[in-house]
Parts: structure tokens; sequence; C-alpha cells
């Protein structure tokens, strides 16, 4: 990459993320939304990146190489910090404990918490779907939620406390939650999947193109988790990260904590921050659930929790 | 040098106070009748309704031939009530405040009695000033930012409606005004009459009894306060007021002169044009508050029930990340409006949703090559 100029490629990084278009989304859509473009005008770019204006010294191969890092870099430095402060700052560690016969120091799971994040996160898909997990944090829908749920003891109640069976309180019941997401981009890493005798990189999105290798996939990435995290978490809150990115008819009845988190998700991936509302509309919450529902089976969502998570929102103009 | 340029919008905003004040003008105008204010000021309030008419009479015209040239004149006149900017200024200027100004330049007293006929004829005309209250309109758009209604169709949708009420009651006004300018005529006439009669009889006694006929008429007639002033032969023979005050607070129209034979009275008549202003600041508030009230109510119901939802309708479908519902008010949901959100709410935007779940699945981008091109380090 010598002939390749820094500076240069982070102008055109910027001019990239400077577009109109994408502006202003979430650094994540918008690099995602960059990589889709690469992707599909590879053989227009091949020539154009190599003109004068661009890299007229470097190979294509070698630029987009280079490009990617550059872009992938810009976007980790953006979300990293924010992720590495939340946990260090918002996460109590302890309620592994709470909740297993383990008995680990908080500040150690909390530091391989961390690395593991920093890992994973280097993977471009765990890393648009770290969008919805941010804005969760960032917005503090959890604990809005789970408080809501809680006072309220219905029906996410009744199937988080006592379908689970796992009689926590409230805040520890976040914490929980917040450690699942953590972990749950885990799917988006592209992992050797060995069929018909061929060797295939394949993650949780090539999975519904492919689903016959759904519990290969299952296996494969759980013992992935042992492996990195097994000695510090228990094997129930891997299993249940992992599920939360199942559809509601592929999980366990008592995957409750999971079934929720695939909602909270989706309704986050894409989260829309309204500074003002427009007089006459629904609060953005409220919308979303409600669409929610008339898409729960397109999307795999718990039907019942919808409903629930509507009438939070709605009593509380969320 | 740098040539000195107005700023865009300053005709527009000059115009726009100019309303507000020509609304005051107008209520002034009457008011000072009604209140007895001085001649001076009623005739600083006439040359100004003069200015005010001539202003929105030029805009008129130069509005018009600028329509003209960008061969919309049509549209200008019918749709975008160019009819209201004429109506309350060239017919203005012409009917009411331009022979004012001129019987005032002139003096009224040696125009005639042609004249004096004009000069109540333009008092009832005075009716006609009211369709400057359909000027407000025109600010509706300052209102829509109070009001939060910036929507277009709003403003129209108020202007339209308060259009026709106003237009409804000016146009009553004017039918009604000819019957009240004879009305008027008859109660000028029957105080005329009323003194010509006492002079006749007091002229009666005076030959019977052979009493002096200035003390006669001393004796009888100086205590009626709508006497102003005696005459006879050209003698003062009583006066109830000062002459100073006389000259300060009596225009032309504020008092008849009753002659009959040697005798001259100056008859108070401002029980009649108070009378006649307080019917106009009558009809002035009715139609202030009328127009006001459309602005505030209406503006208020027709954007919330309205403009609101086509609006977050728009957005929904044309922005890529608005998906947010519509509230559907319950005791308007069998509107057809409320019914076409539910099909948006319940339909199109869980479409939207999968539709955009779809392209998502495509790996679609929202940039181009064309995006790359204008890139420079």
């Amino acid at each position: 990459m010598a002939n390749l100029d820094k500076n240069r490629m982070n102008a055109f990084i910027e001019h990239l993320f400077n577009n109109p278009n994408i502006k202003n989304e979430p650094i994540l859509i918008g690099e995602t939304l960059i990589i889709n473009f690469v992707t599909k005008n590879l053989n227009t770019l091949k020539e154009l990146l190599r003109t004068p204006q661009f890299f007229p010294d470097a190979e294509f191969d070698e630029i987009l190489q280079f490009m990617l890092t550059t872009l992938r870099d810009k976007v980790i430095n953006k979300i990293l910090p924010f992720l590495t402060e939340y946990i260090d700052k918002n996460i109590d560690f302890s309620v592994i404990n709470k909740i297993s016969t383990k008995n680990e120091d908080a500040a150690i799971i909390k530091n391989k918490l961390i690395e593991f994040v920093t890992q994973i996160i280097k993977h471009k898909d765990v890393r648009y779907h770290f969008n919805g997990i941010i804005n969760i944090f960032k917005y503090g829908a959890l604990a809005r939620y789970l408080s809501d749920i809680f006072d309220r003891r219905e029906f996410i109640y009744n199937e988080l406390v006592k379908v689970q069976k796992l009689n926590l309180p409230v805040e520890d019941f976040i914490n929980y939650l917040k450690i699942l997401l953590l972990i749950k981009n885990v799917v988006y890493i592209k992992i050797p999947i060995e069929a018909n005798g061929k060797n295939f990189k394949l993650n949780w999105i090539d999975m519904s193109k492919v689903p016959q290798y759904k519990n290969k996939f299952f296996t494969i990435i759980m013992s992935v988790l042992r492996k990195e995290l097994g000695e510090l978490i228990p094997e129930d809150i891997l299993r249940m990260a992992v599920k939360s990115n199942y559809r509601e008819e592929e999980t366990e009845l008592n995957e409750a904590s999971a079934r929720l988190l695939y909602i909270l998700t989706h309704r986050f991936q894409d989260y829309k921050h309204y500074e003002k509302i427009d007089r006459g509309a629904e609060t953005p919450d409220k919308s979303w659930f409600n669409i929610a529902k008339k898409n729960a089976s397109y999307y795999g969502f718990e039907k019942r929790m919808l409903e629930e998570l509507y009438k939070i929102a709605a009593d509380n103009n969320w | 040098m740098k040539k000195f340029k107005f700023p865009d919008n300053f005709w527009e905003n000059f115009i726009l106070v100019s309303i507000f004040l020509v609304v005051i003008q107008t209520f002034l105008d009457d008011y000072s009748h009604y209140a007895l204010w001085s001649v001076k000021a009623r005739n600083i309030l006439l040359i100004t309704g003069f200015f005010f008419d001539l202003t929105f009479t030029i805009e008129f015209i130069v509005r018009s031939i600028l329509a003209i040239r960008k061969k919309e004149f049509k549209l200008y006149f019918l749709y975008r009530r160019g009819w209201v900017d004429f109506l309350a200024s060239i017919p203005l200027l012409l009917l009411n405040s331009g022979p004012s100004l001129y019987f005032l330049i002139r003096g009224y007293h040696s125009a005639g009695k042609a004249t004096i006929g004009v000069l109540n004829v333009l008092k009832i005309v005075k009716a006609i000033r009211i369709t400057r209250i359909l000027r407000l309109i025109r600010i509706m758009k300052i209102f829509g930012k109070i009001h939060n209604a910036e929507s277009k169709m709003a403003q129209r949708h108020t202007a339209t409606i308060a259009t026709t009420g106003v237009f409804t009651i000016v146009i009553i006004l004017i039918i009604f005004s000819f019957f009240r300018l004879n009305l008027i005529t008859n109660l000028y006439n029957e105080k005329r009459e009323h003194y010509t009669k006492l002079i006749t009889n007091i002229e009666n006694i005076n030959m019977d009894m052979d009493v002096p006929l200035r003390l006669l008429t001393f004796k009888l007639l100086s205590n009626d306060k709508n006497i102003l002033k005696m005459y006879y032969i050209n003698f003062l023979i009583f006066s109830n007021i000062s002459e100073d005050k006389f000259q300060k607070y009596y225009a032309f129209d504020d008092y008849i002169i009753v002659k009959e034979n040697e005798f001259k009275l100056y008859v108070d008549v401002t029980e009649i044009n108070k009378e006649i202003a307080s019917v106009n600041l009558e009809n002035f508030f009715i139609i202030i508050f009328l127009v006001i009230a459309y602005m505030i109510f209406y503006t208020k119901h027709f954007v919330q029930t309205i403009s609101d939802i086509v609006y977050i309708m728009y957005r929904g479908f044309t922005e890529d990340n608005y998906n947010l519902q519509i509230k559907i008010k319950k005791e308007y949901k069998e509107d057809e409006i409320y019914k076409l959100a539910e099909v948006y709410n319940d339909k199109w935007l869980p479409l939207k949703l999968k539709l955009k779940e779809e392209e998502k699945k495509k790996k679609e981008s929202k940039l181009s090559i064309d995006d790359l091109l204008n890139f420079k380090v």
C-alpha cells in the first residue's frame, strides 16, 4: 500500500459519508450503504478509482482493501469508545454470579466482554447489527421498558420471571439483558461450516438461505462462545444470547428474554430519534409496535409481547 | 459604489404592515366621529385613508401588470385573491377616500347643493371601507406561523371561508346602506324642517304679540343645545359654543345651516353622525372578530383534522425513514380522511417496512457512481 495516500483515502471516505443520502444515517448504517455500493459497482469502480482523480498509482485490489480497512477503522474508532465506556460504567456484571453457581470477579467478566466486543466488532455484519444495541443503550430503552414491565406484572413479566424462571429484581434483569446484547451479535461472524464435503464461511444472515444448516451453525457458534467466554459466563446465558436472534417459533418456551430482545433489537436497529414529533402523529415507539403487530408473523415477533410493549409505549408517550 | 437594493421581502412586509395600519385607521376613522375628535385629527385620518387606498391601488396595479406579463392574470385575480386586492383598493379610492379628499381640499361650502348630496352619499358609501378588512386574509401566513399552520392548503381554505363570510356581510351592508341613505337623509331633513317651522312660528308670534323679534328668539331658542349659533340679518343673536371650539370640533358635516327669511341657524347634527359611526363600528367589529375567529378556530380545526394528516402521510410516502402512524381521532373516525389514515397506518406502513426489509436483503445502496465523480481532495 505504499502508493496509497492515507489522507486522500480518508478524504474519500469522508466524501462518501457526507453524501446527502448517507449524511443523516447512523455511522453503522452509512458504512453498510457504502459497502453495498462498492459491492454492487465493483466493475465500474475498478476503472474509476484508478483515474488521476482518485488513486492512479495503485492496483484496484490494493485500493479496495485499503478503502475497506480505512472505512472499518473509522467506524470502529467512532463506536468502540462509546461501547467500552458504556460497558465500563453502565453494566453490573455481578448479576452473572446471582444466576449461576459461578463466582467470578465482575471486573474480570467486564474486561473479558470488552475484549470480546472489541474482537467481534471487527466483522462488518456484527458492526451493522450493533446499531440497534447502541441505540438501546443510548436511549435507555431497557431501563425504561423493563421498569414498566415489572410494574405492570403482566404477560412479559410472567414470561420472564415465572416461565423462564429467572426471579431477579428489575435492576439485575436489566443488567442481564444488557449482557445478552453484548454477546448476541456473535452470530454475524462468518464461521466455517462443512457441507457436502466443502467448507463454507457462513453467518446468521446466510442461514435464511440455507436453513438446513441452522442447527449445525448453532452448535458451532455455541462451541466458539464456550471457548471464548465459557469460563466466565454460564452456558445458559450464552445460549439465550444466541437465541435472541431467532424468530419466536424457533425459541423454547423458557426463552422469553430472547424473544423480548429479538423485538427490541429490531425496533432499535433502524431507530430514528425525533426531536419533535409532527402534530397529529403517533409517538415513534407506539407507531413502531403497532406496525410490528401487523408484521409479527413476517418478522417472527411474539404478538403478545408486542401488544404489551405497545401499551407501555402508548401510556408513556414513547 | 454599491447599489442600494431593498431586501426581497421589503415590499411584502411593507404591505403587511400597511394592512395592519389600515385596519386601525378604519376603526379610528369611525371612532373619531363617534368621540367627536377635533376636525384636524379627523382630516388627518381622512388623508391617511386616502394614502392607504392609493398605496393599495398602486400595489394592485403593479401586481396585475406583473401577472399579465407572466400571462397569469386570471390565476392572480381569481385564485390568488386578486379580486380581494381589487375590491379593497380602486373602488375605495374612487368612491370614498378620493372624493372626500377632493372636497376637503376644494372646500365643502363652496361646492354647491349638488355637492352636499354627493357628500351624503359618501357617508353611506363609507360602509364599503369595511372591505379593507378583507385584506387581513393576506396576513394569514403570519397568523399561520403563530398558529403552527404553515400548510398552504390550510391557509387557502381558511382564506376562502373567511372571504366568503366577510364578503357576504359586506354585500349585505352595502345593499342596506342604500336604505340607510334614505333614512339618514330623512333625519337631516326632519331636523331642518323642525327648525324652519320653529322660526316661522316665532315670526308669527312676533307679528301677533308685538314682542321684539331678537328678544323673543333669544328667550325661546337660546336654551336649545342643538342650536350652535343663530344669526338675524347677519347679526349674532346668541351662540351656545365659543367660536374657537366651533372651529376646532365642528366639520362641515357636523352641523346643518337652516336659513329662513332673515334667520340663519347652525344646527348640531353630531348625534346623527354618532349613530352612523356607531353602526359602522359595530359592523367593523363583527367582521374583525369573524375573521379572527376563522383564523384561530377554523384554521386550528382544519389543520388538526385535514392538513396535519395529509402532511404526515406525505412524509410517510416520500421519506424512507419516516414511519410514524397517524393519530385517529375517535370522534372523527368516520371521516373519509381518517378512513384513509387508517389504511395508511394499517396497510401502507407495514408494507413499507416489509419492502424496506426486502431491500436490505438485496443490499441496495443509496449511493451512485455519480456521487463519486465530484470527489476532490
